[in-house]
């Protein structure tokens, strides 16, 4: 079978290594894509089959949710979680308007598994 | 594959590497932000280093570190969002910020612990940065336990406009206090500096400044109070006033008492002068009228965010994916208008992720984004607030519409034939229509598009419906800015033209030659029409205006009535009962704004008010209730 692919999204290089590491760890049957950016992310995924997105809300350029309506275009069964400390109300209920899940930081394991939670297969 | 201490040596080199040039970027930023303080991609790019460091100071469990960059990223979001202006202080502030975690870093790299330094001092002095009882604390909120999405709305709101806060509290207190003692509607005036000073640290003057700025001079409060005491949430009863702008007032009443005695003065000694004097004494109360008119504007943005919170709630109920946007916050509407509006936008927004956004399924099956948008958008031109709700659904199929139509008997197969699609859309804003093959339970509560319809009208509002279908459909609507401005229906007697609200005008009847004695008879004296088989009182507009003179005894009156050729008769809507206001001419349409009535024919019930006409003259408005009374005196 083929590994499932996930995307980290964060212009911390820390806090992908973070997750690279949660992953490395626990969710040895998954591949990882990493951006720095909304950009850079796009132009990764071309192409690609993806099932995860853990997406960073504040980043230069365009935000997590402008990145995720670009992202939700192309892959429509995306499942997304942007991972923020604090984020406005109006930016919460925005994202969950277009369905995209939450993850507080600082992200850890059993975010993740929550996370993986609503996949299928 | 890495083993754990491995993973952690990595993460740590990473922790510094990543911090020490974030650090070196927000020191050149800070240099470079004190001789231009107003970039604001500079800003920017300074807090988001700044969220950096914390988020990693976070993840490394370093609390201190993470406490003190948390404080100096508030100050720098506070930056953004023009709450607070950089300066030198400011900028020395948060370079020593910089400093304090560089050598805090040192010491992690030495011992593996934050150490021993203390950095309360530095925090108060950035915390005194902060207004008060609000600022954008919302994360250390969260972490002490609180619920993070309540406040943030509150707080969100007077920050956009740049609006002072912290004075809602004050003046709902002060508001409930007087509405509970029965004295409902009093106005609460609050000066325009946001926190009351006291409340506030010296240091925080800047603050002060930089958002007493009245980018929206004048904003409404939520203070209605509810039977039990608790405030409401929609209606306004009170609004804040810019100090500029209520000095500017105070200077024009107080000219305003300098021409008053100047004119006081001309009549008895300069009677020549009356005229001059009268115009300048016309021009300032032009003035404050429309001033005043000014301030029941609102910005409309106001009552905007809580639909946020329904698409979303919708969204998620639906299982249907919508980006709403909002477009033209800034637009002022009359405070009333805004209220009454707030229900109708909300049944469209409604209607469009029911009826009009597909499920994310079916919209990828269409070659669509699996998001769907709706936007809601205002726009002020000429006195009128257009508004629009926009979505990218399914639009509405015109031959659906049609069928329906026919199937409920609303129209008839010869009409359907001729219909133009403006004429098929309209349909649906008829009583009894609905799309919907089953009554939802989200836009379909047994309402439709005849209430919106409805409630528009009586504002003086059109509705206007655009659609494509499988591209989505338009709802437009356009309102008056402002209350003042009233739909009226023109009639003319003699050489004269006024004014009649057009919500209390029901239908119009005109009958010419021997239709004329059928129609009108005289009942008890009285002059009666006949319209639609039902007989209701017929007042004579000349008779009321006693342009005859008075004393024309009621039997002459009829007898008047029938010896003419042709009759026109407004069908109104008294307060209970309909009846017919003989007019000379009806002269057609117009939205008329609407001045209250000279002093000099105040005391005639039947004049409501002035308006003035495109060609100069002067149209009254007339009170429908009064003439209803006046005929009743009549008979």
């Amino acid at each position: 079978m083929d590994k499932r692919k996930a995307l980290i999204v964060d212009d911390s290089s820390l806090a992908r290594m973070m997750v690279r590491k949660f992953f490395s760890e626990s969710f040895k049957d998954w591949d990882l894509l990493e951006a720095k950016d909304g950009d850079d992310a796009l132009a990764l995924v071309e192409g690609q089959t993806l099932h995860l997105a853990l997406i960073d809300f504040n980043m230069p350029g365009m935000n997590g949710i402008d990145l995720s309506e670009k992202l939700l275009e192309k892959h429509p069964d995306l499942s997304i979680h942007l991972v923020t400390a604090n984020i406005q109300e109006r930016m919460q209920l925005r994202a969950e308007s277009i369905g995209i899940g939450f993850i507080k930081k600082p992200i850890n394991q059993e975010k993740i598994v929550a996370a993986m939670q609503g996949l299928k297969g | 594959m890495f083993n754990s201490e491995e993973i952690q040596k990595a993460l740590m080199e990473e922790f510094f590497s990543e911090n020490r040039e974030a650090l070196g970027r927000i020191e050149q930023g800070l240099l470079r932000l004190e001789s231009n303080p107003g970039n604001k991609e500079l800003i920017n790019a300074v807090f988001r280093d700044m969220h950096t460091v914390k988020g990693n100071c976070r993840m490394m469990s370093f609390p201190r570190l993470e406490e003190l960059t948390h404080k100096g990223e508030t100050l720098l979001d506070l930056m953004r969002d023009d709450l607070l202006a950089m300066n030198q202080e400011i900028g020395s502030l948060l370079l020593k910020v910089v400093d304090h975690v560089r050598l805090t870093l040192q010491e992690i790299a030495r011992s593996g612990s934050e150490g021993e330094a203390d950095f309360s001092t530095i925090i108060e002095i950035l915390e005194s940065f902060v207004p008060h009882e609000k600022g954008k604390e919302s994360e250390s909120a969260d972490r002490h336990g609180k619920d993070p999405r309540q406040p943030l709305l509150e707080e969100e709101l007077p920050q956009e406009e740049g609006l002072p806060q912290g004075t809602d509290d004050q003046l709902l207190e002060s508001h409930d206090s007087k509405t509970t003692d029965g004295q409902a509607g009093t106005t609460a005036i609050p000066l325009p500096q946001g926190p009351s000073p006291s409340t506030l640290p010296p240091t925080s003057k800047a603050v002060t400044e930089a958002r007493s700025e009245p980018k929206a001079a004048v904003s409404a409060v939520t203070t209605t109070t509810t039977d039990n005491g608790a405030p409401a949430a929609a209606p306004m009863e009170s609004i804040r006033l810019s100090l500029s702008r209520l000095d500017a007032l105070m200077n024009q009443v107080g000219e305003l008492g300098a021409s008053f005695n100047q004119l006081k003065y001309v009549i008895t000694h300069r009677p020549d002068h009356i005229d001059q004097l009268l115009e300048v004494h016309g021009k300032q109360i032009a003035w404050l009228q429309d001033e005043v008119i000014k301030y029941r504007l609102q910005p409309i943005g106001r009552m905007w965010d809580q639909y946020h919170r329904l698409v979303r709630d919708l969204s998620v109920e639906m299982g249907k994916k919508v980006m709403l946007d909002l477009v033209g916050e800034k637009t002022e509407v009359d405070r009333n208008v805004l209220v009454s509006i707030n229900e109708l936008l909300g049944h469209l927004i409604r209607n469009a992720l029911d009826h009009g956004i597909e499920t994310p399924q079916e919209r990828v099956q269409h070659g669509k984004s699996p998001i769907g948008k709706v936007v809601l958008s205002a726009e002020q031109r000429h006195g009128q607030i257009h508004l629009e709700v926009k979505d990218d659904g399914r639009g509405i199929n015109p031959d659906l519409v049609v069928q329906k139509a026919l199937l409920t008997g609303m129209i008839t197969a010869e009409q359907a034939k001729d219909m133009s699609e403006a004429e098929i859309f309209k349909l649906i804003m008829l009583p009894g229509f609905s799309t919907a093959s089953q009554v939802s339970t989200i836009s379909g509560r047994g309402t439709g598009m005849d209430v919106v319809q409805a409630a528009l009208s009586k504002m003086g509002g059109t509705l206007t419906i655009a659609s494509t279908v499988g591209v989505g459909s338009q709802f437009r609507m356009s309102i008056p800015q402002t209350m003042a401005i009233v739909p009226a229906l023109l009639v003319g007697d003699s050489n004269e033209t006024f004014a009649l609200p057009q919500v209390n005008v029901v239908e119009l009847a005109s009958f010419y030659g021997s239709e004329v004695a059928v129609n009108i008879e005289g009942k008890m004296q009285s002059p009666m029409v006949r319209v639609r088989e039902k007989l209701l009182p017929l007042v004579p507009l000349q008779r009321l205006l006693h342009r005859d003179g008075p004393g024309r005894a009621p039997r002459r009156e009829v007898e008047r009535l029938h010896a003419l050729s042709a009759i026109h008769v407004v069908v109104l809507q008294g307060q209970e009962n309909l009846f017919g206001l003989e007019v000379g001419a009806i002269l057609g349409h117009s939205s008329l704004l609407i001045k209250p009535i000279n002093t000099m024919f105040a005391h005639i019930p039947i004049l409501a008010g002035t308006a003035v006409m495109p060609d100069g003259s002067i149209a009254f408005l007339l009170n429908v209730q009064a003439l209803l009374q006046g005929a009743g005196e009549f008979s």
